[in-house]
């Protein structure tokens, strides 16, 4: 219920519909390979290739030791007389108070935040409020008019080719036929890197050619995108940088968006993340309703409460300065969640714009979804691990601000592990019993009412202030199986932490379409605070 | 006996097999005699007293054939296999530090941590399910001074461990293993001061020389004799007592170093050997006299007979990766054995022989799995703890701690990277963390990596 932290992403792969437009049609001929470095891409892959299954004896090990072991603990315990009533109210807590963050946050998410009202008042916070309430199933306010200092603005687009070789070109026709473009003008970077030459890079040259604002930039022995991104910031000219990965169609007025927020104060603004493959299969349906509930409930919310956020890799606008300034750590698995962290440490704001839309691409299966949210997962303890406690004595940062991070960081990697609790709790009453017998506990029932409810109004709120006009059934079936769905990536935030604690921090390249999970590894001896990123070049 | 396994090289597999065996010759030890009701233990009352008294006792355990009387046999004399770890332990921790140079605070800071980790995690794992079990059960569970000097050992620390016995009766030797680690670094000093020969003289004649003082004048008994004397077998617990053999480890482990001793006999050659000295020290056990050497003598033929014996099934690759496998559950083996044994033997078996027999292969694999549990857990519960640690020590300071820069990093600067020379420096990269910080790309020629400034040290200085 609490994984509401969502990090940067390598995304997947999904064809889509054919070029309509004369300028691409030269390229329509790149999805045929070459046979001579087609058998060598073939061999790559795999060599490579990485299942889920291979966590399975983590997974088992976490579950023994969190789940099998407290049973034991209580069944004998249950078998001594004791009734773990207490036990039992204190998880129902951790609940609780889950479930209000998620009840409050539903509710202010029904305000949406105005730029001309970035310190506001309690009264028209109420108005803004009622008025939002007012617009029955409104998705999206009226495109601001440009404004007329909309400064020159510049594109990062990061790509890791033989991953996004097949959808990196629609992207690129996305962006450079759609933006809004300033009077000083726009340009469009692709930091790339690829361990072997593809065709791909011919059209991309080309394609340089016919659009001057274009420019591609590959990177040599790079093997992140923190240092594809890096590599390209002393290119930039903008005033405004967006960061995009590669399957990241953003809305023509993102930069008019970004700038409002920018020319008042803030350093970046972060935009919302929508599923565009989300008709695919059951998983792409509940991860573009967890996205709405994400980037247009929790995120906004907690901007709104905090007036802080995160930035999420993608959909970013940054002031380029601030950008070149901050830059981006390749020795992190989750380096925007890094960047966000020491942005935010050094006394810049980040903002987040719910109107400011972008749309990716969601894990097409079960393995990929696995190892995204456990590279998430890993990565976010990384991160707390690291700046927890100088967001305590940080003065950049209010106690609102303070409870805020610390509810984002430490809370959740405690509540992945206390929620899991319930379980063995459970699971002993039922081996003591041989039946479930039912509460007398009023505040035990409280806390489950809640808790349900807290899902059911989060759904609720995301479908009302939802970007896309789902079907019906796609926010139904998510209530059905948040519970589920939540306990799952708790599973996988356990395994991630198992991971985390013992230094394992390989990460896999969520694949796109058919290739195959490709295993990196970055670090040597991460824990706590990050140590050095080993890659073999061998 | 501490987790040495990232220090191991691949073929010496057969030192994991030594440790697994021990550990798993100590459980049937501690099974047998609890079950017997300490029906057998050697006493100085010379051989064929004692092959009857063992006779008689083996009769007492339930007979299956000649499988379980053998096993039965070899049993009863399985606290033998506490003087094995202890030479493997000298062996292991010289050989661990092969083209390192020594630094006492460094060996003591990761040995220390080596044997204390794996401890407090069972104790820290165990405590609750025991208190659990003794709850549900309404059974004996040691008093909170007890449990409190288990849980902040060796906060509140008694050489002859008394207070860690009330949970466990092995745990008697953790004293013994802290002996041993602390005064490493003195014997290194005093193995490369005096030579080989003449540290295992020395230690020879203070342990031979104790020993003496132990049997006739201290009036201590070496293993469970029942024997009534004032200091019962304390005076053996003693490290002192076992010195000389910790140093035949240490010795053995230099030797192999520069490719000579033991290590690189023939397999045939060592169990012949190994059986001799054995069967000396075998007999010296069951007389007064015998007592001062039969230690020396029983641990050096058994470790040399099982190294001999090790080193050749380790020549089947299958089963050189079982030995490394399980070996690195070793210690954990050791803590946990006597818990599980004791609450089998109370809950389950309760007397009965059938049930011993059946419960004996499930205490042999039960406690393996818990050493696994424990031994993945370990990393975990450590690092949880000094992060947290750490934590606090940043809020309570009062000023933060930043690196201050001494000097300039460029590409293809010559750089040592954590003490390990032969890296160039291919890219920097500076960030900013409310201070600027520089993150450098570097390679050894086979491998790139991303380190952090204070990692590196320029070649030369």
């Amino acid at each position: 219920m609490v994984s509401d932290r969502s990090g940067p992403r390598k995304k997947t792969s999904d064809l889509e519909g054919s070029n309509n437009n004369a300028r691409f049609s030269l390229f329509a001929g790149h999805k045929g390979l070459a046979p001579a470095w087609k058998t060598h891409l073939d061999t790559w892959r795999s060599g490579n290739v990485k299942r889920w299954s291979v966590d399975l004896h983590k997974l088992i090990y976490t579950h023994i030791v969190m789940i099998g072991l407290p049973t034991i603990f209580y069944y004998c315990l249950r078998q001594g007389g004791f009734t773990l009533i207490n036990v039992h109210i204190a998880i129902a807590t951790f609940f609780l108070v889950s479930s209000i963050m998620i009840i409050i946050e539903a509710t202010h998410a029904l305000v949406r935040r105005s730029p001309h009202l970035a310190q506001p008042s309690a009264w028209k916070l109420l108005e803004q409020w009622w008025r939002t309430w007012k617009q029955p199933f409104s998705r999206r306010d009226r495109p601001p008019n440009p404004p007329q200092s909309l400064p020159r603005c510049s594109v990062l687009l990061v790509a890791y080719l033989p991953n996004e070789q097949d959808i990196i070109l629609e992207t690129l026709r996305k962006i450079l036929n759609t933006v809004y473009r300033s009077a000083a003008g726009i340009e469009v970077i692709l930091a790339y890197n690829t361990p072997v030459d593809l065709p791909i890079e011919t059209d991309l040259h080309r394609l340089a050619q016919l659009y001057p604002e274009f420019k591609l930039l590959r990177v040599e022995g790079s093997h992140s995108k923190a240092e594809n991104i890096n590599a390209a910031l002393d290119l930039l000219t903008g005033e405004i940088t967006c960061i995009l990965d590669a399957d990241h169609h953003p809305s023509p007025d993102c930069f008019v968006r970004a700038w409002h927020w920018l020319e008042r104060g803030y350093d970046v603004v972060q935009g919302r993340n929508v599923i565009r493959n989300h008709m695919d299969n059951l998983m792409t349906q509940n991860i573009a309703i967890e996205f709405e509930s994400l980037y247009g409930v929790s995120h906004p919310a907690k901007s709104f409460l905090t007036d802080s956020t995160i930035f999420g890799g993608s959909n970013g606008y940054w002031r380029t300065a601030v950008l070149k300034r901050i830059r981006f750590n390749p020795m992190m698995l989750t380096e925007d969640i890094d960047a966000t962290m020491r942005t935010l440490l050094s006394g810049y704001r980040i903002v987040h714009d719910r109107s400011i839309i972008a749309t990716e691409l969601a894990p097409p299966d079960f393995n990929s979804f696995w190892f995204q949210r456990k590279r998430w997962a890993q990565g976010w303890l990384e991160v707390s691990f690291k700046y927890q406690r100088r967001v305590w004595k940080s003065k950049h940062f209010n106690l609102i601000q303070k409870l805020y991070w610390t509810y984002l960081l430490y809370y959740c990697v405690i509540y992945s592990v206390f929620a899991l609790q319930i379980l063995p709790l459970l699971l002993s009453l039922f081996l003591y019993h041989g039946s479930f017998p039912p509460s007398e506990n009023a505040y035990l029932w409280g806390c489950t009412l809640i808790t349900f409810f807290s899902g059911f109004y989060q759904t609720a709120v995301t479908m009302k202030v939802s970007a896309n006009r789902y079907p019906g059934f796609y926010f139904l079936q998510y209530a059905v199986i948040i519970f589920v769905y939540t306990t799952l990536k708790n599973m996988i935030s356990t395994v991630a932490l198992y991971d985390h604690l013992h230094g394992h921090n390989q990460w896999v390249v969520t694949p796109r379409g058919a290739q195959a999970n490709r295993v990196i590894q970055p670090e040597s001896v991460p824990v706590l605070a990050s140590t050095a990123s080993v890659v073999s070049t061998k | 006996m501490m987790n040495q396994r990232g220090d191991r090289s691949p073929h010496l597999a057969w030192i994991d097999g030594i440790l697994i065996c021990s550990v798993v010759m100590l459980l049937l030890y501690h099974v047998q005699l609890r079950f017997t009701g300490y029906a057998y233990t050697p006493q100085p009352t010379g051989l064929a007293n004692n092959l009857q008294q063992l006779l008689v006792a083996n009769y007492r355990l339930p007979d299956l054939g000649w499988l379980t009387q053998g096993l039965g046999l070899v049993s009863w004399f399985g606290f033998q296999w506490i003087d094995v770890l202890v030479i493997i332990g000298g062996f292991s921790l010289v050989v661990s530090l092969e083209h390192q140079r020594f630094l006492p605070r460094r060996f003591l800071g990761r040995s220390l941590g080596q044997v204390l980790w794996p401890f407090w995690t069972v104790v820290w794992l165990v405590y609750p399910l025991l208190w659990a079990i003794a709850i549900a059960t309404k059974t004996y569970f040691p008093p909170a001074w007890y449990l409190f000097a288990g849980l902040t050992f060796p906060l509140v620390y008694t050489y002859n461990s008394d207070l860690l016995i009330s949970t466990s009766a092995n745990w008697w030797l953790m004293s013994l293993i802290l002996s041993f680690v602390v005064s490493f670094p003195f014997l290194w000093r005093l193995l490369h001061r005096w030579g080989r020969m003449n540290l295992l003289l020395v230690s020879l004649v203070v342990t031979v020389g104790y020993r003496a003082l132990a049997v006739y004048v201290l009036r201590g008994h070496p293993t469970y004799v029942l024997w009534d004397s004032p200091a019962s077998s304390q005076p053996f617990a003693l490290f002192l007592a076992k010195l000389s053999i910790f140093v035949v480890g240490m010795v053995a482990g230099s030797a192999y170093l520069q490719r000579r001793g033991p290590a690189y006999w023939p397999p045939g050659l060592a169990i012949a050997i190994g059986l001799g000295l054995y069967g000396l020290g075998f007999g010296c056990q069951f007389y007064y006299l015998g007592w001062i050497v039969s230690d020396l003598l029983v641990s050096a033929g058994l470790a040399l007979g099982c190294m001999g014996v090790m080193q050749w099934l380790a020549q089947v690759d299958w089963i050189a990766m079982g030995m490394t496998t399980l070996g690195q559950y070793a210690y954990p083996y050791f803590l946990l054995y006597g818990l599980v044994v004791d609450r089998v033997l109370q809950f389950i078996v309760q007397g009965e022989p059938a049930q011993y027999l059946m419960a004996l292969p499930v205490m042999v694999v039960g406690t393996l799995i818990l050493a696994m549990v424990t031994d993945y857990t370990s990393p975990l519960l450590r690092r949880v703890v000094m992060g947290l640690l750490q934590d606090l020590d940043y809020v309570l300071s009062r000023t933060p701690k930043f690196q201050r820069r001494v000097w300039k990093l460029h590409v293809g600067d010559q750089v040592f990277y954590r003490g390990e020379a032969g890296w160039t420096v291919l890219k920097v990269e500076k960030l900013w963390d409310e201070q600027e910080f520089i993150l450098c790309q570097v390679s050894d020629g086979q491998r790139s990596l991303w380190a952090k400034e204070e990692d590196l040290r320029p070649r030369g200085k």
